[in-house]
Order: structure tokens, then C-alpha cells, then sequence
């Protein structure tokens, strides 16, 4: 019951607040007209979901053709980005899974945004697959296992490109139900605290009628710790399947065996990347820095620092093996990578995701706000290039020197990756408005408490 | 105050609450449950909850996925049309893998969650039934079940000594509960309702069929009079009767507190089969005395 706690190690969340301090603070801006920050910033991105909206339309429209996309470079910025999505999505359930297995509270104050986050991420990630696939409208029909219309032709089990379906499907719905599974108790307290009538009943309606009863939350705690008992592997395996679209294939620079934890490190390194661009900013501008401290930004620091030397790891693993195996295919597609045409993404995914991160050794710059915002961009960056790299310069110089090919994205991709970015901050927006962004139950729990 | 028979004791830390608990049940008081705005930890042990069985059910649900998996993959791979791929054997149990397991954790965790919402009585819409409106924002409730203690000043001051801020009784009171806990029940009353003809569709129906349910409604009015439209209470005055309750005591035709106050142990037990609603819910809570207290008010 009563925890041992370090006396020398500060309070995880400053300013001595109360649990009436908590909830004023964290129902505030549901509470409160959207500041005009707000507004321009929803307005953005409103603009980019619109753009979002007009490429795909395009797409469609036209066809899969407006997409520079050609017989060698089958996958070119679509995946890319998938992958990067998908891969920003794994800091969220890691913070409030994993880290809840190991007892870190630190995950606490953090882990309602890094969850909305990983949500919006795989939403964004699940665009690119679907209108690859071209005919969208029958895309959904031929991923499910259903026979198709050539009579009862099922899908193959036997593809990792199916099992990804099903990795990233089970992802997107068990994230979704942890996040709002952890929410409920949070939506009643707005529920009880409002006068506004439709908020009443809208908070009421989601927060199924939860009075915080002591057996009610035993059983929560429960189920908590079930789902993040299956969300670690869960999580675990997202990453490794969507390696595994690669690493079963026989393309030279893909086909090599690091590849899933070599992905899992990167998923996380890119993941956290992108919870510390978001969180500097809304802990700056929602006033929240007295429950996301600087403890918690060194902490995210540790983690890119730890991560993003096993991807480096892993690229010099790739090369050495490469050169070892004899295989002359593999040995070249690594000399192109590095000193091909595509040589200054290569470069670019080294240095930020290698040797940026190393600066993480000093202390200054993981407690530094504004520098740790202009790394985490580095890392989201780096990460993008690491997808290309991996799949651009693997494609475009395959086997056969007769099919070689440049690839150069056409504007319609281009306009599609931002207007990902538009649903994924407009969805961050409205969540930031409307949901409690911090965990109130849970930082009540570790008001006094030191780790 | 010698007939109260609920006692809320606010706190304002969980730490204290625990305490409390535990001090009001070494003095052999039934501390019916506790009301907190975040997870006390020790709080479930304090109170002498039994470990819920829910880990069992996750089992369960990963076995009913796992074979899921299993047999979607083998139909149509081995047995509906068997394909070679890559070389591989039909029924190629390796790559199957993956598939089994993430359509074991679908399962674990959707099956997880009903189970929860089941278990723990929730449902989207659903009124929430508060001892105190600040239960979910900023105080911690313990509720007491004091139908046998005769000393009340002596519950009153061992309360006082585990810390407690604020000390409510269930009914004598109840107007001054009316505002300090049903307005904002009330306020929404018409939204709910909305609500609630939505959920009724949804709400699983009670296994007893139509002729033995009208029986069993029939035997029950017999016992406790039948009443006038004209003469209904509002029956949500009894604390723990919400709109919801109230709804559904009014379709069976109970609408007044002489009528509650007319229940013996017996018609509460056909109600009780007939609503199949919370069991133990209206002796625990005592409906009939607070409805002859109200009467009497």
C-alpha cells in the first residue's frame, strides 16, 4: 500500500497540486471557449485535410496513374509513408503498455496524448494502402478473408501483406479501446462537473455511466493490465509484420533477417520523436508544464538517444552483413545506397537518425525545450528517409540493369502526405479540445508520489 | 436520525479513506462500497474485495480467437481451395501464425472489455447513479450500510476521528440531499430520457416469458395495492432511485411510496424476478423504510 519512495528523485508532477487543481487545470480547455491559437491551428490543418480530400479524389478519379509509380518502383512514396504513419504509431500504446508492465508512472501524465496520437497515426497509415490498391471501393471487400468474385477464391494466408491487415486492423481497435477504456473515468468528470446541458449529455452518453465505484475500478485495474499485458506483444508484432512485407521478399537490401527489431527500434525511435514535437508545444501552449516536466522530456530524450543507436546499429549490421555474405546483388544495392543517385537520403537518414540523437549524452540538451523540439523534427525526418532509402534505392536498381529507373514523386503523392498530416492534426486538434488531455484519474494517483 | 439506514462519509485523500475503512470495519460496520475519482491502491484489499476472476475470461477469450484463426485458415486454405503458394504445403502452419495470433489479442481485448462493461453494469447512455456529484472530480466517498448500528453518536465520532470532511445520511434529509445531490440528476432528466428510449431496445430482455411476467406483476400489486395514476410520487426522493429505476417501477404500475412502503421480503423478491435488476439492490438500500420516512415527511 504505502510505496517506497526516493527521497532525492522530484515530484513527478510540480507546483504541490491538489486533486481539485488537477481537474481544474485538465478540464479547462473543454471547459473553456477555443483560445484563438486554436482556432488558426485547427483552421491549418483543415486546409491540409481538404487537400487530403482533393488528391485522393484525383486519385480515384483518374486513376493510380497520377502517382509516379512505375513497373520497377512499385512502391515509392505511399509505402514510405505508410510505414512512416504506422511507425509513429507505436510510441502510444508502448508508453501506456509497456511502461505500465515495468511501474514507470512517468508514462502517466503522457500517455492520453501518446495514445491519441498512435490512433490518428494508423489512421493516417491505413490511407496509403487502401488507394494503392486502386479500386478502392472494392479494396475494402478483397483484404477481408471473403471469397471474391471469381468464385470462392479466399484470400492468401500465406502473405504478409495479409497479415498486415490483420496486424495493423487488431492494432487500430484494441489502441482504440484502450484509449477509451482509459478515458471513461476522465469523460465522467467532465460529465459532473459541466452545466453546459449538450456537453452533460454527450459526456454522459460516452462515459457509460461510471460513479467511480471502488469495485468498478478494481475490476478496471484488471482489465488495464490484461490489455497491456496483450498490447506489448501486440505492439511488438505491428512493426515486425510490416517488415516482414519486405524481409520474405527476395529484393536485394530487403531480404535480410534484422529487419523486425531493427523496424521495432525504429517505430519507437520515430514514435517518440513525434510525442516530443507534439508535447513541447502542448505543454508550452496549454500550460501544462507543471504535469509534463522536464523529467519527462529527458525521459523521451533517453529513449530517442537508446533507440536511435540500435537503428544505427542496425544499418551497420545491414552493410557488414551485406559485404560478408558474398551475395553481389545485396553488396550493391548498399554501395548505390550510399553512393548511388539517391546517396543524399542515405545521408540524410544517417545523420539524423544515428548521430543526431548521440547529442542526447549531454544533459542540457534532453532538459532544453526548445532544442528538443527541433530534434524531434530531426528524428521525424530521419525516419521518413530511412523508409525511403529502404525502399526507393532498393527498388530502382534491382537485379536487372535493363529495368533500372529513377523515381521522382508525382504532386499528387507529395499533396497526399501533407494532406495526412491535416487529418492527423485536426484530429489532434479536436482531441485536444474536446477529451481531457492528460490522464486526470491517474495523475491523481501519483500526486504524491516521487519515482 | 435513529432510522437512517445509508451513511456517506466524504474524504478528501485516499490515504485517509483507507484508513477509515479499515477502522469502520474492525468495528464490524458493512462498508457497502466506495466512491473515488481515481484508483486508490489497497483501497479493494481494505475493504476485503474478493480478486476478480476476469483473468480467467481473458483466457478463455484468447482460446475462442486462437481458434478462430485456426479454422478460418484451414478451411480456406487446406480444405476450400487448396492453392500452392510459394512451394508452400497447404495447410502451411507457419505462416498462419501471425493471424492466429492477432485475432487471439482481438479477441482477449474486445472480449476483455464487454466482459468489464457487463460485469461492472455500464452501458453507453446509461445514468450514472452518483452518491455525490464531486465523486468523479475531487472527493472520496465511503458508503456505510448502518441498518444495525443502534449508536449513531458513536458512529458519528469514530467517523470523526478517521479524518472525514463531511458526514450525509441517506434520508431525513432528503431535501437537503435534493440539492445538494439531485439537481444535477435532475437537470438532464429530459436528455436522458432520450436516451433511454434508445436504450430500451437495446436492453436484454428478461428471460421470464410475457404470461408468467404478468402473473408474477399481478401477484406483486395484489400484495402492495394497486395506485391511481394521479397519485404518483416522485420516486426518485429515494435515494439511489434514479430515472432509470423510476421508469421502470412506473411501467409495472408501483408509483407511489405507500406502495414501496407496503413491501415485505417476499414482493421484493418478485420484484426483483421480474426486473432482474441489480439483486439485493432494494434491501441493501432499504427502499421500504426510506419510502415510510418519506411518507411521513
Amino acid at each position: 500500500m504505502h510505496q517506497i519512495e526516493s527521497q532525492i528523485r522530484p515530484r513527478l508532477i510540480l507546483g504541490n497540486k491538489t486533486i481539485t487543481d488537477v481537474s481544474n487545470d485538465i478540464c479547462r480547455p473543454i471547459e473553456n471557449k477555443a483560445s484563438t491559437m486554436w482556432k488558426v491551428g485547427f483552421g491549418i490543418s483543415l486546409v491540409f485535410l481538404a487537400l487530403l480530400g482533393g488528391t485522393l479524389f484525383w486519385t480515384v478519379w483518374t486513376g493510380i496513374g497520377v502517382w509516379h509509380l512505375n513497373n520497377t518502383v512499385m512502391w515509392g512514396w505511399d509505402i514510405t509513408n505508410f510505414v512512416f504513419w504506422v511507425g509513429i504509431g507505436h510510441a502510444g500504446t508502448l508508453i501506456s503498455a509497456i511502461l505500465l508492465l515495468f511501474r514507470q508512472k512517468w508514462r502517466m501524465s503522457i500517455n492520453r496524448s501518446a495514445e491519441a496520437m498512435t490512433i490518428f497515426a494508423v489512421m493516417c497509415a491505413a490511407v496509403f494502402p487502401l488507394f494503392h490498391m486502386g479500386r478502392i471501393w472494392v479494396g475494402m471487400y478483397w483484404v477481408l478473408p471473403l471469397p471474391n468474385a471469381f468464385g470462392s477464391l479466399w484470400v492468401n494466408f500465406n502473405s504478409p501483406l495479409l497479415w498486415d491487415v490483420f496486424a495493423i486492423t487488431t492494432y487500430f481497435t484494441v489502441s482504440l479501446l484502450f484509449w477509451y477504456l482509459g478515458m471513461i473515468p476522465d469523460i465522467a468528470t467532465v460529465r459532473d462537473r459541466t452545466t453546459s446541458k449538450s456537453r452533460k449529455f454527450w459526456y454522459g452518453f460516452f462515459s457509460m455511466g461510471w460513479n467511480g465505484s471502488a469495485r468498478t475500478w478494481h475490476r478496471y485495474e484488471i482489465v488495464s493490465l490484461i490489455l497491456a499485458g496483450i498490447s506489448t506483444p501486440l505492439v511488438l508484432s505491428v512493426h515486425t509484420i510490416v517488415s516482414m512485407d519486405f524481409a520474405t521478399s527476395v529484393v536485394p537490401g530487403w531480404h535480410t533477417t534484422i529487419f523486425p527489431p531493427y523496424f521495432v527500434a525504429g517505430a519507437i525511435f520515430s514514435g517518440f520523436g513525434m510525442v516530443l514535437t507534439l508535447l513541447v508545444i502542448a505543454r508550452k501552449v496549454m500550460n501544462y508544464e507543471e504535469y509534463i516536466t522536464l523529467e519527462h522530456l529527458e525521459a523521451m530524450a533517453k529513449v530517442v538517444m537508446l533507440t536511435g543507436t540500435l537503428v544505427g546499429i542496425a544499418y551497420l549490421t545491414e552493410f557488414f552483413i551485406a559485404a560478408y555474405s558474398g551475395v553481389e546483388y545485396e553488396q550493391y544495392a548498399f554501395i548505390n545506397r550510399a553512393t548511388g543517385p539517391y546517396w543524399w537520403a542515405y545521408a540524410t537518414m544517417m545523420s539524423c537518425n544515428l548521430l543526431a540523437p548521440q547529442v542526447f549524452w549531454f544533459k542540457w540538451c534532453r532538459t532544453t525545450p526548445w532544442f528538443l523540439f527541433m530534434m524531434s523534427i530531426i528524428v521525424n525526418i530521419g525516419m521518413w528517409f530511412e523508409r525511403f532509402v529502404i525502399i526507393v534505392t532498393s527498388l530502382h536498381r534491382e537485379y536487372i540493369p535493363a529495368r533500372w529507373v529513377m523515381y521522382v514523386p508525382s504532386w499528387v503523392e507529395v499533396g497526399i502526405f501533407l494532406g495526412t498530416m491535416g487529418l492527423f492534426f485536426t484530429c489532434f486538434f479536436l482531441f485536444a479540445k474536446f477529451l481531457p488531455v492528460i490522464n486526470m484519474s491517474e495523475v491523481k494517483s501519483i500526486l504524491k508520489s516521487r519515482e | 436520525m435513529n432510522q437512517q439506514k445509508m451513511l456517506y462519509a466524504v474524504y478528501e485523500d485516499g490515504d485517509t479513506l483507507i484508513h477509515a475503512v479499515e477502522k469502520t470495519r474492525s468495528h464490524g460496520i458493512h462498508v457497502v462500497d466506495c466512491y473515488t475519482p481515481y484508483p486508490v491502491h489497497g483501497l479493494d484489499e481494505a475493504m476485503g474485495i474478493k480478486r476478480s476472476r476476469l483473468p480467467i475470461a481473458a483466457f478463455v477469450f484468447a482460446m475462442i480467437g486462437l481458434s478462430c484463426a485456426i479454422s478460418l485458415q484451414l478451411f480456406t486454405m487446406g480444405i476450400d481451395w487448396p492453392m500452392i503458394i510459394g512451394g508452400k504445403p497447404y495447410i502451411g502452419v507457419p505462416s498462419w501464425i501471425p493471424v492466429m495470433f492477432e485475432l487471439s489479442i482481438l479477441f482477449t481485448a474486445y472480449g476483455m472489455g464487454i466482459t468489464f462493461f457487463i460485469k461492472s453494469r455500464m452501458l453507453h447512455g446509461m445514468d450514472a447513479d452518483l452518491v455525490d456529484i464531486r465523486q468523479t472530480d475531487n472527493r472520496l466517498i465511503m458508503a456505510l450500510n448502518v441498518s444495525d448500528s443502534e449508536n449513531t453518536t458513536a458512529l458519528e465520532t469514530l467517523l470523526q476521528e478517521t479524518g472525514v470532511s463531511e458526514i450525509k445520511w441517506s434520508s431525513p434529509n432528503v431535501n437537503e440531499l435534493a440539492t445538494s445531490v439531485k439537481p444535477k440528476v435532475a437537470n438532464d432528466a429530459s436528455k436522458v430520457d432520450e436516451v433511454k428510449t434508445k436504450k430500451s431496445k437495446s436492453k436484454p430482455e428478461t428471460q421470464l416469458s410475457e404470461e408468467v411476467k404478468a402473473q408474477k406483476i399481478d401477484l406483486l400489486l395484489s400484495k402492495i395495492g394497486k395506485s391511481e395514476d394521479a397519485a404518483s410520487d416522485d420516486l426518485k426522493m429515494i435515494n439511489e432511485v434514479g430515472i432509470e429505476f423510476e421508469k421502470n417501477l412506473n411501467s409495472l404500475g408501483i408509483n407511489t411510496f405507500l406502495q414501496i412502503s407496503k413491501m415485505d421480503s417476499a414482493s421484493i423478491k418478485l420484484l426483483e424476478e421480474v426486473t432482474k435488476y441489480f439483486p439485493g439492490k432494494i434491501e441493501r438500500e432499504d427502499w421500504v423504510s426510506q419510502a415510510k420516512n418519506l411518507i411521513n415527511s
